[in-house]
Parts: C-alpha cells; sequence; structure tokens
C-alpha cells in the first residue's frame, strides 16, 4: 500500500503510471489494428476473427485490464492538465518554443480531448452498437440481432461518421508519436544511445497507425456505399 | 569588429509588488551597439528612466558572466533569450534587428512569485536541495580524496549534470512549469558518484517529494528545458531521476 | 603595538601548538552561543556549514537570491593544495615558499603556512562532499600547472571549479538549513555592526525585499563579505560585490589593511564603449599557448591579420625571453598597459593587445585547440563578437582581486574583538599579489579548518554579558542605518548612482590601477571628496525604502565606495615603493620592473577611522620573515 499511495502521490510516479498505462494502450491499438485489417479481407475473414478473438480464454480478464488502462490513463491525465495549469497560473504573453517542440509534443491535450470523444463514440457506435441506432439494418427489422460487421458497414455509409473516424486515426498516430517513446523517458528506460531510434520508432509506428486506420475507413466507406448487398 | 547599432523597442513587464497587477511598459532605446550585452540594453533604458525620475526596472543579476545563475526572463517567449545555451546576461544585442520589438516577461510559475518586474522568487530551488540535494558529511574525519577511486566517465557524467546553475530555465520554459530538469540534476550528479550512493534511495524521495509540495507541475516530455538550459543540462538526467525513484520505492 | 598572536615556535608547528593551546567550547554548550555570517561565497558558507555542524546557533545572510550565487561560483581555473600526487616535488613548504614569494613578500609568513597545511584536507573535504573534480583514467584526481608555478598542484573541474566548490559548500549550507541549525536569510543585507562594550555583537540588517530594517544579536559576527575590486567600477567582480559590509565595520572599529593591492588580471575581454557594466576574464591558461602582440608603429590600423610578422611587436617574448608570454600577472598587466600608453593599443578604443593563436593552431591544428580551451574560445566569440580560431583575440587588464581588506590577527579576528574576516575579505594571507588558484584555497581553508578552532577559542576564552536586540547599541546602530537610507531618498538630484560609480572606477583605475604615481594620486586625494561631496548633494534614487529597491541598494554601496577609495589611495601614495601588484612610478628597477624597499615598507599598513571626512590614522604591523629569504623578483 505504502508504494501504492508513493506512486500515486509523487509526479514521477504519476509519470510511471500514465508511461505504463499509455504503453498497454499503445499495444492495445497495435493489436486492435492488426485484427481490424481483417476488414480490408471481407466479411467472413473479419467475423471468423472476431469470433476467435472473443472465444480466447480469459477474453474478458484482458478486456477488463486494458479498459483499466484507457480509464486510469484518461483519470491521471485530466488529474496532471490541472496541476499543471495550477503550476503556471498566470500565462505568458508571448511563448515560444525553443526549437524542439514536435507535433505530438505540442498537441497531446488537443489529440488527447479529442480521442477520449472519438472512444466514447467508438464504443456506443460498435461495441454497443447505440449510436446511430441499428433499428434500421435490414437484419433488425428481421429481428435478429446484427453482426459486427452489419453495424461497421451500416455506419460508414455516413461521410461524416467516416470523417470522424479518419480524425480518430490522425489523433490517435499523432498522440502515439509522443507519447510511445515518451513513455521510455517516463519510465527512466532512455538512454542518449538509443533514444533517436526510439523516437523513430515512435514516430513510425504513430504514422503507420493513422494511415492503416485511415486506409481501413475509407476502404469501408467506399465498400459499404458500393452496393447495399452485402447487408 | 563588426559592430554596429541598432534601435529597437522593449516591451517589458513592469509589476510593482507580487500584490499588484502588472502590466507591459513599452520602452524605444536608440543606437544600442550590437556588441551590448541584453541587460546592458536594460541599463541603458534604466539610466534613461532614472534621468526622467521614474523607477527602473528591477531584474536579478549578478555575474554577468554566465555562471552565477540570477539573471534570466522570457524574452520574445524564449527563456534567456534567443541565443543557444547561455544566460540572459551572455546574450547579446547583436542576436537582435533594427527595429525589432523585444517583449520581456519574468520567470512565471507558482513556486517563482513575483517580487516585482522581472525579478522572481527562486527560493524553492534551495528548499528543495536543502531536502538531500547533498552528501551528508560534516567537515573533518574524511578520507584521502585519492581513497574514493571514480572511473573518469562517472565522473564526467557527474560533472555534465552538476554544471547546473540553479538559474530556473527549465521551470520558466516548460509548458507545465515543472522544476524536473533542475532536481533531476542534483540527484543524477550525486548518483553517478560512489559518495552518492549511501542516501541515494533517501535522497530521491525527499528531493523529488519536496519538488511536489512546492507546487512545480509535472514533466510530459515536451524537452523545452533542455533546448534553454544555459549549461546543456540533458533530459537523461531526467530519466535517471525516475530511475531512482523507482529504486527508491523497494 | 598590535598583536597579530602569533604562536611562538618552528614556522611548521605553529598551527597544531596554537589549536592545541586554544580555549574549546564545550559540544552541549555550543548551542547557546549564536554566531552570524555575513556572505556565503567559500569561506562564508564553508564556516556556516562547519559551525553548525558542530553545534553552533548560525545565522547567515547574503545578499543575493540564495547562497549559491556568491561571486566565488566564477572562479575558473582551479584550487591548489600541497598534495604532491605528482611526485613532483611539491610539499606544504614549497607552496607556502611559493605563496611568500608570489605575494612579493608582503604577506604574514604564519598565516601563509597554516593556509598551505589545510590545503591539503580541503580537497579530501570537497571530494567527499561529491566535488566532481576532474580525473584520470585510473580513477585518481588530475592535476594542472596553473599561474606559471613549477610543479602541478591545481585540482580542477573542468572550467568551473569556483562554481563545484561552491556548490559543495552550499550543499552542506542547505544541509544545515534542512536540519534547522542554520537561520537562512537570502536578500539580506548588513548595513551596520553592532558594537556592545568593545565587542561586536550583532548587525543591522535591510530586508532587500520589504525594506525592513532588522536587528541580529550574536556572541559572534564573521564578514565573509569578498574584495572591494568593484570600487573600480568595471572588474571581474560579479555586480553587487561591494565593500560596505567591510566598510561599515571598519566605521566601527575595524582596521582596514593594505588597501592598495589590487589585483589587476591581463587576460580580460577589453571594454567595447561607455555603457560597458562589467568586464569578463579569460583563464590565464590561454597565455600558454597564446603569443601576446601589438603592432610595432603607433597608430597602426590595420586589420590584424593584414600586419605582417616584421611588423609585429612581441613585447612579452621581447621583454622576457625566458618567461615570455607567463610572465606572472602583475608583470603582463603593466607591460599591456606600457605599449597601449605609447599608442600602439589595438581594437576602436585602442586599450587592448592581441593574444593570437595563429602559430598554435599552426602547431597543434584547431582541434587541438578547440579541445584545451573550446569553452573560452566560444565564450569569447559570444561576448567580442569575432571567431579567436581567425583573428587574434583581444585582451586587456582588468581589476580582479584585492589582497587588501579587514586586518586580521593570527585567528582572523580584526581589531573588533568578536568580530572575524574570512575570505577575500580580509588581508591575510596573499601579499601584494596572490596566485592563480589560491583564492578558492584561502576561502575553503578559513571557513573549514581554520575558524572552527579560532572562533572557540574566543568563545571559550570569553564571558560574554547577556545582550538583547534592546540595547542602546543596536537603537542606535537602526537609527544610523535609517537615517543614511532616509537621505539617500530625499536628495532627488540629477546624477545617476552609476554616473557617480564610473566616474570614481575611472578616477582609481587612471590614478591607482596598474601603475600609480604620487602626482595622480595626490590628484585623487582631492577629486575623491569632491565627487563624494557631489553624490550626497545630486544622486538620483527613485522609489521608497518599504520595497525592493535595487536603486537604493546600489546608491548605499556607491556612498560607501566614495569613502573607502579615498583610503585605498592615501594607502598607495603613503606606501613609498612597488610591491606586486602595487606599481609606483616613482619606484622601479633600470628595467621598469617593481623595486621593494624592505627596510622602509617590510609591513602592513592598517588604517583607522577617526569619524567623517577625517584623516584616517596609520598603523604598521611589521612582517618578520623567520624562514624566507627576501629577494628581488626576476622573470628576464
Amino acid at each position: 500500500m505504502t508504494i501504492l499511495s508513493s506512486v500515486f502521490g509523487s509526479s514521477v510516479g504519476k509519470k510511471f503510471i500514465v508511461g505504463i498505462t499509455g504503453l498497454a494502450i499503445c499495444l492495445f491499438v497495435l493489436m486492435h489494428f492488426l485484427g481490424n485489417l481483417n476488414l480490408l479481407i471481407g466479411k467472413e475473414a473479419f467475423l471468423d476473427y472476431a469470433k476467435n478473438l472473443h472465444a480466447l480464454p480469459g477474453f474478458v480478464a484482458i478486456e477488463l485490464l486494458f479498459a483499466s488502462a484507457f480509464l486510469v490513463h484518461i483519470a491521471m491525465t485530466i488529474k496532471l492538465i490541472f496541476e499543471n495549469k495550477a503550476a503556471r497560473p498566470v500565462d505568458y504573453a508571448v511563448k515560444k518554443s525553443a526549437g524542439v517542440k514536435t507535433l505530438g509534443s505540442a498537441t497531446t491535450m488537443i489529440t488527447g480531448i479529442y480521442l477520449l470523444l472519438f472512444l466514447v463514440f467508438h464504443l456506443l457506435n460498435i461495441k454497443f452498437a447505440i449510436i446511430p441506432s441499428i433499428d434500421t439494418i435490414p437484419t433488425a427489422i428481421a429481428g435478429v440481432t446484427p453482426n459486427v460487421y452489419e453495424v461497421i458497414s451500416y455506419s460508414f455509409k455516413n461521410l461524416g461518421l467516416v470523417l470522424f473516424y479518419i480524425g480518430g486515426a490522425v489523433c490517435v498516430g499523432i498522440h502515439i508519436s509522443h507519447g510511445f517513446q515518451s513513455s521510455f523517458q517516463s519510465l527512466g528506460l532512455n538512454s542518449p544511445k538509443y533514444m533517436p531510434l526510439l523516437r523513430t520508432i515512435s514516430n513510425l509506428f504513430g504514422v503507420l497507425v493513422a494511415i492503416g486506420y485511415t486506409v481501413i475507413s475509407v476502404f469501408m466507406f467506399i465498400v459499404a456505399n458500393m452496393k447495399g448487398a452485402t447487408l | 569588429m563588426g559592430s554596429s547599432t541598432i534601435n529597437v523597442t522593449l516591451k517589458v513587464w513592469r509589476q510593482k509588488n507580487a500584490e499588484t497587477k502588472g502590466e507591459f511598459e513599452t520602452y524605444p532605446i536608440n543606437n544600442v551597439s550590437t556588441d551590448m550585452s541584453f541587460l546592458e540594453a536594460l541599463d541603458t533604458v534604466n539610466e534613461q528612466l532614472l534621468q526622467q525620475g521614474k523607477e527602473p526596472i528591477a531584474f536579478d543579476h549578478d555575474c554577468r558572466e554566465g555562471i552565477c545563475g540570477m539573471c534570466g526572463a522570457m524574452v520574445d517567449g524564449i527563456a534567456h533569450g534567443p541565443d543557444k545555451a547561455v544566460t540572459l546576461c551572455q546574450t547579446h544585442m547583436r542576436s537582435f534587428h533594427n527595429g525589432d520589438t523585444i517583449v520581456v516577461e519574468p520567470w512565471r510559475a507558482k513556486a517563482f512569485p513575483i517580487i516585482k518586474d522581472l525579478v522572481t522568487d527562486r527560493s524553492a530551488f534551495d528548499k528543495i536541495i536543502a531536502s538531500g540535494g547533498y552528501v551528508s558529511v560534516s567537515t573533518g574525519g574524511v578520507p584521502d580524496a585519492n581513497a574514493i577511486l571514480i572511473p573518469k566517465k562517472d565522473a564526467d557524467l557527474a560533472m555534465d549534470a552538476a554544471a547546473c546553475i540553479g538559474c530556473g530555465a527549465c521551470v520558466a520554459s516548460c509548458p507545465n512549469a515543472s522544476a524536473m530538469l533542475f532536481v533531476s540534476a542534483k540527484i543524477s550528479h550525486l548518483s553517478h558518484l560512489p559518495q552518492g550512493q549511501v542516501e541515494r534511495k533517501e535522497r530521491a524521495k525527499r528531493m523529488i517529494q519536496t519538488m511536489d509540495d512546492l507546487g512545480f507541475g509535472n514533466c510530459s516530455n515536451h524537452r523545452e528545458c533542455e533546448a534553454v538550459c544555459p549549461k546543456e543540462i540533458k533530459l537523461e538526467n531526467i530519466a535517471t531521476m525516475n530511475r531512482e525513484f523507482a529504486s527508491s520505492l523497494f | 603595538m598590535i598583536d597579530a598572536k602569533i604562536p611562538s615556535g618552528p614556522i611548521a608547528e605553529k598551527w597544531s601548538t596554537h589549536k592545541f593551546e586554544s580555549k574549546l567550547v564545550n559540544p552541549a554548550n555550543r548551542r547557546k552561543f549564536t554566531v552570524i555570517v555575513v556572505g556565503t561565497g567559500l569561506a562564508g558558507s564553508s564556516a556556516s556549514a562547519t559551525l553548525a555542524e558542530m553545534g553552533y546557533k548560525v545565522k547567515t545572510f547574503c545578499f543575493q537570491d540564495s547562497p549559491r550565487r556568491a561571486h566565488s561560483i566564477a572562479a575558473q581555473g582551479g584550487i591548489n593544495a600541497a598534495k604532491n600526487y605528482r611526485n613532483d616535488g611539491d610539499s606544504v613548504y614549497r607552496l607556502f615558499y611559493d605563496t611568500i614569494k608570489g605575494g612579493d613578500y608582503r604577506a604574514r609568513e604564519a598565516n601563509v603556512h597554516r593556509l598551505a597545511e589545510v590545503s591539503v584536507n580541503i580537497i579530501d573535504q570537497c571530494v567527499a562532499q561529491g566535488v566532481p573534480f576532474a580525473r584520470e583514467y585510473g580513477g585518481m584526481l588530475d592535476n594542472r600547472s596553473f599561474g606559471g608555478a613549477q610543479v602541478s598542484r591545481t585540482f580542477y573541474a573542468r572550467g568551473q571549479t569556483g562554481q563545484q566548490l561552491l556548490l559543495g559548500a552550499y550543499s552542506a549550507l542547505e544541509r544545515q538549513i534542512g536540519a534547522g541549525t542554520i537561520e537562512m536569510h537570502p536578500r539580506t543585507e548588513m548595513l551596520d555592526l553592532v558594537v556592545v562594550n568593545g565587542k561586536a555583537r550583532g548587525i543591522i540588517t535591510r530586508n532587500l525585499v520589504t525594506g525592513k530594517i532588522e536587528r541580529h544579536v550574536a556572541d559572534a559576527v564573521l564578514l565573509a563579505t569578498g574584495g572591494y575590486g568593484n570600487a573600480f567600477f568595471l572588474s571581474t567582480n560579479a555586480k553587487g560585490c561591494n565593500v560596505t559590509a567591510s566598510w561599515r565595520a571598519h566605521k566601527k572599529g575595524a582596521w582596514m589593511a593594505n588597501p592598495c593591492f589590487t589585483q589587476i588580471h591581463p587576460t580580460c575581454i577589453p571594454v567595447h564603449g561607455d555603457i560597458q557594466s562589467k568586464l569578463t576574464l579569460m583563464s590565464e591558461g590561454l597565455r600558454n599557448d597564446g603569443r601576446v602582440w601589438v603592432p610595432k608603429a603607433i597608430g597602426d590600423k590595420r586589420k590584424p591579420n593584414d600586419i605582417p610578422e616584421s611588423e609585429r611587436d612581441y613585447y612579452l617574448e621581447r621583454r622576457y625571453p625566458s618567461f615570455g608570454n607567463l610572465v606572472p600577472r602583475d608583470v603582463a598587466s603593466r607591460a599591456a598597459k606600457a605599449v597601449c600608453d605609447e599608442g600602439r593599443g589595438v581594437g576602436e578604443s585602442g586599450l587592448a593587445v592581441y593574444l593570437d593563436f595563429a602559430d598554435a593552431i599552426k602547431r597543434l591544428g584547431k582541434e587541438k585547440i578547440a579541445e584545451k580551451y573550446g569553452n573560452l574560445f566560444d565564450m569569447y566569440r559570444q561576448i567580442a563578437g569575432e571567431n579567436p580560431y581567425e583573428v587574434p583575440m583581444r585582451i586587456f587588464p582588468a581589476v580582479h582581486y584585492t589582497m587588501g581588506g579587514l586586518w586580521v590577527d593570527y585567528n582572523l579576528m580584526s581589531t573588533v574583538p568578536g568580530l572575524f574576516v574570512l575570505g577575500e575579505a580580509n588581508f591575510s594571507d596573499h601579499g601584494a599579489n596572490r596566485l592563480g588558484a589560491s583564492a578558492l584555497m584561502q576561502g575553503l581553508a578559513d571557513g573549514y579548518f581554520v575558524i572552527p578552532y579560532t572562533l572557540g577559542g574566543y568563545i571559550g576564552g570569553t564571558v560574554f554579558d547577556a545582550v538583547t536586540t534592546d540595547h542602546p547599541a543596536f537603537a542606535e546602530a537602526e537609527a544610523n542605518v535609517r537615517s543614511m537610507t532616509d537621505k539617500l531618498l530625499s536628495i532627488k538630484g540629477k546624477r545617476t548612482v552609476d554616473s557617480f560609480h564610473k566616474e570614481l572606477g575611472k578616477i582609481l583605475w587612471n590614478n591607482c590601477g596598474m601603475a600609480r604615481n604620487k602626482q595622480g594620486l595626490t590628484e585623487s586625494l582631492q577629486r575623491i571628496p569632491e565627487l563624494r561631496a557631489e553624490f550626497w548633494e545630486n544622486v538620483i534614487v527613485t522609489g521608497s525604502g518599504d520595497e525592493l529597491n535595487q536603486t537604493l541598494e546600489k546608491a548605499g554601496r556607491v556612498a560607501d565606495f566614495l569613502e573607502f577609495a579615498e583610503v585605498m589611495v592615501n594607502d598607495a601614495l603613503t606606501r613609498e615603493e612597488s610591491c606586486g601588484g602595487h606599481f609606483r612610478e616613482e619606484h622601479q628597477t633600470e628595467e621598469n620592473e617593481a623595486k621593494r624597499d624592505d627596510e622602509n615598507f617590510s609591513h602592513v599598513a592598517m588604517w583607522e577611522y577617526n569619524g567623517p571626512d577625517k584623516k584616517e590614522t596609520l598603523h604598521k604591523e611589521q612582517l618578520v620573515f623567520e624562514n624566507v629569504k627576501l629577494t628581488q623578483r626576476s622573470y628576464k
């Protein structure tokens, strides 16, 4: 207990928590992305993947673990934002970066807020299939609960929603480009020797995720609008 | 020599004391020699103000050779001004152009309250050192200096970190007003040396605790501190501090 | 006749004998005694920490925002210690001998020997604190030869030795603050000494943030307030360095010793204009590879690289063939002044000489030079805006250190019982010229290893009256401070403090600087009181006394410089000889070198204050040399 209170009660400890949960989320994002690549293959492949995934032993436990990583990461960063604002109650009239600012580091808060909204929407949209209402999906009308592929296809017909998804893809990429390497620094796993390499990996990771999810979103938009046959 | 003169306008934060609200005042200065240091430009303004019976701009400074750490202000939004790896007293007017308007503000952080104009209270740094930034040896009874062998590499790393002058630019430039570069420099200096081993866990714990209690913000790895540090203290020190903290937990 | 309390016996045993014979204070009793320390440089920080560790109640004061800022921090080169780690023939006796000789035989033998003795403990202490001295690959401490010394006895931490030593002492100080044994008062200036029944019993201070005037009572007062080099306005000292604490103690009975002994360092970045606020030192290590020259022709305004070899005068190599560019500081400085006086100086002002690395770069390569002097070259480029790898540096001498200061006996106690003076503020160890890397040594020796014993001797052997801050002496001192502050604020004149300070600086630089003569000194003695009178009628001090008021602070300090300068000039006029940094043009050899007069001036000149605008009384402490033979220094 003393360890936990030392960690949660300390600025360095809080960095640890953000770093560890951040890395967990990175792992989640990567796996989620790889899984979603099945969408590019087709309906059967994706539904198989979803089925197998859910059948994994301890799936609920893992899901809960990732969910708590998200919750802790979000709660802690919000707390830090307020603490950091309090540490500088009066802002500068002119403040410039001394030249090391990256897109990722400059926008963590903005991309973070977007991602929080995105996450809530994404869960309601796909996981819980509440928004938009799925009642008009043919299977639903027929009285059968639509499968996840149907939910996705149905949602991705909507251009506005797709753009929102693309926004999410870009934000998650940018957020990761700073967050991934930053986690290593926070956890003290940093040496001048491999830090540049880590920064490169971090940036590549961000770009991969941003482009990858965008491609999937665009692909699904096209597929969903080509024909209603799959529905 | 390449020295010439320029005309610039200084827009300086004036604030009578901690209680009053401050505002910017504008001071044009003409025929500033480009060989002049930035603080000498402030001296020039002050001489003019005094001649007019007005209160000069209060600013901290002492050695004026970049080592005491007493000077510092945000110049056009950058701590210690545009030049890399120098303090404000070593920033020279040749880094500016004819016709420039230069905005000068004090360090801003809750833990560095403004005393007057550009003068802030940085005693929080002393409190952090007092909470553990030392080796607990009293005068006398110590072993011969060469009885403690220290690999050159470790001595050099310790020196790199020990070069910190405690000016506060790291806090001033950090988007979160975090003091982690300062604190980590001291922790890292002592953790690289055999003399610092005995107390290393206790030191990290206490210094970090004190830093937090004083109201500094949290580090989110923006690296602005490293970029403005006049002594080029490296961000790796923060990673070292984080490791020291982790080991202090067990 | 004043008693310097030099212990009897052979030189090497004096200090041990004295330590044994000094009274001790029981550890349990120490907390009953309060000690005030003013200044937090090497001497003040180390003394505060050490005394607090021993159990005394310590109150420490500094005018800066943190004790870590004190100007000891700026020392670059290193610190001497007679460790003989190099096996090159160094010893305590050799360090003692070199220091006495380097000081041109105007220092007290017993003090200097003690300094050399404790020098070895300093290094041990600093290493134990975690000072990151330079190391060799085997893990042992590295040394270098410095300032023309024939042994390698200088320990260093990059070019930041002073900083690292000060941070070591500061960390020890902060440890005691954290432990509650030291009450620290930063941004607080001492404005008077309180003397009760003939003993120093406290100080009056001004809180520089709130303006509050406060009384502090103690059983002993330690001044570690540095030198008076800023009397010259332009010096390598920090802007805040001042003589105020020393001068106000002087007015309360502490005699001032050898105030004309000022060290002028030959390698500083030259003055560039009237607004210049400060001079920057370039380590004298540069003279190991740089060659000093000026054009042969008067008024040659060509660019340095356009002047052919045959039209250059390498005057140090010409005048001093055996030592060349490595002659001691005082000699190098005077030679530079001489060529500039002839009109052969370079740069816009004509007050500079070249320090040229072209040959060294040709011989060793640019890389090697960058490795050795890279940070200094960068610093030069930042300040002067020129690339010293391509064009020669321009350098000129500047006021750097003051050997004179408040007189102290062997116990570091001034002529006011209970008032001790440490570090550069006292006069004791460097005679008429200080050797490189010896200032740091003295500051730490005084603070860590001398004062703990001698203060104990004083406290243990003294019966103290019960005194509180309600004593009339406190009220009187406070009233004096208040009336001075009020007066400065009430003048509302037309001339700024800086303009007075600059004028004083010019008077001193021209007449009491690198070369002095009777006429110039006499004229100065007339001009200084006039300037002082004008100051008190026409100075501008804006704002009030109840707030942070940097103009008021400066005004008080300049007012003291204006009084102090007169004693300094008077001392220079009275000392009818040349020695070390004091060069009287009337007293030189045929080769224009300093000519001492050991018969008449082998003494410490001590000045006693007699009241405002009254002539001070001269006292003398005869210097007795039992161990070292006095010789003429020669560097031909």
